[in-house]
């Protein structure tokens, strides 16, 4: 049985002409274990999907299966297959302490008193939020509030777990812990659909990438064939002194510029390269005699680049 | 313990540590006190009005009108604190939730309310004979889930409505005259009097009057009592459905 299915489901806010088309006709299937990343831009409509799925929304179309069970005909049963982190700065009881709020969120999850007790002190630790688990969640900075969601949503081990930019607000060394502990539940075997605006999370946590733009999904591949659809292999940036090349457009097959200007006295051009090889910047160095090259740097395409260039 | 009881107590402990208690101190100590104060002062000598009758009147105003501030606001605060959404996407049974939250609330307001009133009485040496203190205790712990009750339904409505605040505002004083606690009922017109039936409220005031005065309960009371109270119940879970449909249309969970 898979993990989520997600048939043609649209979603829209507002009615007539004011109506705003969040998702259209979004379909989307993830077997048991897999971790996807999902990606888009803001109000593409990628928190709207979680709510769907997480039954805090109602689909306008469509249906959503989570384990097999549809989440609009079986709402609680539904919510007894999954998890989700939607993050922020509320969503806690700002009076009571950390410990209180995940013991309480523990038994709404259907733990026991003990179990939600024994539950918590774990996921405290593993957000590193013992040492502080009693002070009121009002005092929190914004990363231990976003700590404390992650927490929140691993009290229990769903069949789908979904974390909605689980590392914003987190510093770099926060952001690993969280990084790590959803590593964890993913080596576990629990399936996961994760959105974040930081390529990192995605590149080190998925395995699958779905983009969604304007509320359509438009991409849906494994992380490797996405990074094959770069439309540049790498981006070349030359600065140097004397004379400025002659920067227009594609300059040479597979070559071609993206920026160029002054900088520092000299010049600096950026190239998108198609195909980049040793002879590239030998052709390159053939076209321009005139120019003294000071540095070259070869940025090779990482999930950030194809990302801005397949949602252009 | 079944997990919808387990639910219940929880949410019953949280909305206990986590209520202000600014409007409670207000509604719950301060307005009971003033209104008793002004009574017991503008009361003339010759005045038929008996004390007892008089504190349990404004025990039952206070009690009324914390249920609707209070507990009528339970999701409301549950929305501004941007918990509603977190407590909708658990398994546990949001009426429990909605239960515990509620039961706490009334019981904490009549913590408020009745020791205020009895040490004004106490205080001005106005003597309260109770005629039947069981009587009593049976109609007050009745009236209390009442109110709950009624709270459960006002809540549900106030998450419906962006006029909440205007809607419990305007609320109050039209039921406590309904329910016969600032004139007595028989000088309503009559034309309203089957509006004042169902009001859980004047039901609930026969009771406690009947027993502070050892005089005969009038036959409806308790089944009206409990009728009315049945009937905001079912109310309640109606528009309780309503509401959480609607918030998941409208993707209203965390607006406020």
């Amino acid at each position: 049985m898979v993990a989520l299915e997600i048939v043609d489901v649209s979603r829209s806010f507002g009615r007539g002409d004011k109506a705003v088309q969040a998702l259209k006709n979004v379909d989307l299937t993830l077997e048991p274990g897999e971790t996807v990343g999902l990606l888009g831009v803001n109000g593409a409509g990628k928190t709207t999907l979680l709510k769907v799925i997480s039954t805090l929304l109602l689909p306008t179309s469509g249906t959503v299966r989570v384990a097999g069970v549809d989440v609009v005909k079986q709402t609680r049963e539904a919510r007894r297959q999954l998890s989700v982190v939607l993050g922020g700065e509320r969503g806690f009881y700002g009076r009571l302490s950390a410990r209180d709020n995940i013991r309480y969120f523990g038994i709404l999850s259907g733990l026991s008193h003990r179990a939600a007790a024994a539950r918590g002190e774990q996921v405290l630790a593993q957000v590193g939020l013992t040492e502080v688990a009693d002070r009121a969640v009002e005092t929190y900075s914004k990363g231990m509030k976003q700590r404390l969601h992650i927490a929140s949503g691993l009290l229990t081990t769903p069949k789908l777990l979904m974390l909605d930019e689980p590392t914003v607000g987190l510093d770099p060394i926060e952001a690993e812990h969280v990084r790590e502990a959803v590593a964890q539940l993913r080596d576990s075997g629990v399936t996961i659909l994760l959105t974040s605006h930081y390529m990192v999370d995605i590149e080190r946590l998925a395995r699958r990438v779905v983009i969604l733009q304007a509320g359509q999904l438009t991409h849906d591949l494994p992380l490797e064939r996405l990074l094959e659809q770069a439309t540049s292999a790498a981006e070349v940036n030359v600065s140097g002194a004397g004379v400025p090349p002659l920067t227009n457009g594609e300059v040479m097959d597979g070559v071609r510029v993206v920026r160029s200007g002054p900088l520092d006295g000299g010049w600096n051009v950026t190239f998108e390269v198609r195909d980049w090889s040793p002879a590239s910047l030998r052709a390159l160095a053939d076209l321009w005699p005139q120019a003294e090259v000071g540095d070259v740097r070869v940025l090779p395409a990482n999930l950030e680049r194809v990302f801005a260039q397949l949602t252009r | 313990m079944t997990a919808a009881l387990r639910v219940f107590f929880a949410s019953a402990v949280v909305q206990l540590r986590t209520q202000r208690s600014l409007v409670l101190v207000i509604i719950g100590i301060v307005q009971p006190a003033v209104f008793l104060a002004v009574t017991l002062l503008a009361r003339g000598p010759a005045s038929q009005v008996q004390p007892a009758a008089l504190a349990l009147g404004i025990c039952v105003v206070g009690l009324w009108g914390a249920t609707i501030w209070q507990t009528g606001f339970v999701l409301r605060g549950e929305q501004s604190e941007g918990t509603l959404a977190p407590v909708l996407s658990r398994p546990a049974s949001l009426g429990a939730v909605l239960a515990g939250k509620a039961a706490a609330s009334t019981i904490r307001s009549a913590l408020f309310v009745v020791p205020t009133i009895v040490v004004a009485m106490l205080v001005s040496r106005e003597p309260v004979p109770v005629k039947d203190p069981l009587a009593l205790v049976a109609a007050a712990l009745a009236v209390l889930v009442s109110a709950a009750v009624f709270g459960l339904l006002v809540s549900c409505l106030f998450v419906l409505t962006r006029a909440a605040y205007r809607i419990a505002e305007a609320a109050a004083y039209p039921v406590f005259i309904l329910g016969g606690l600032v004139v007595p009922p028989s000088l309503l017109p009559d034309w309203l009097h089957p509006i004042s039936w169902i009001v859980s409220l004047h039901w609930g005031a026969e009771l406690l009057r009947a027993a502070a005065a050892g005089t005969a309960v009038p036959a409806n009371a308790w089944p009206m009592l409990a009728a009315t109270t049945a009937a905001y119940g079912v109310l309640a879970a109606w528009l309780f459905e309503r509401m959480v449909n609607r918030v998941r249309r409208d993707g209203t969970l965390e607006l406020y």
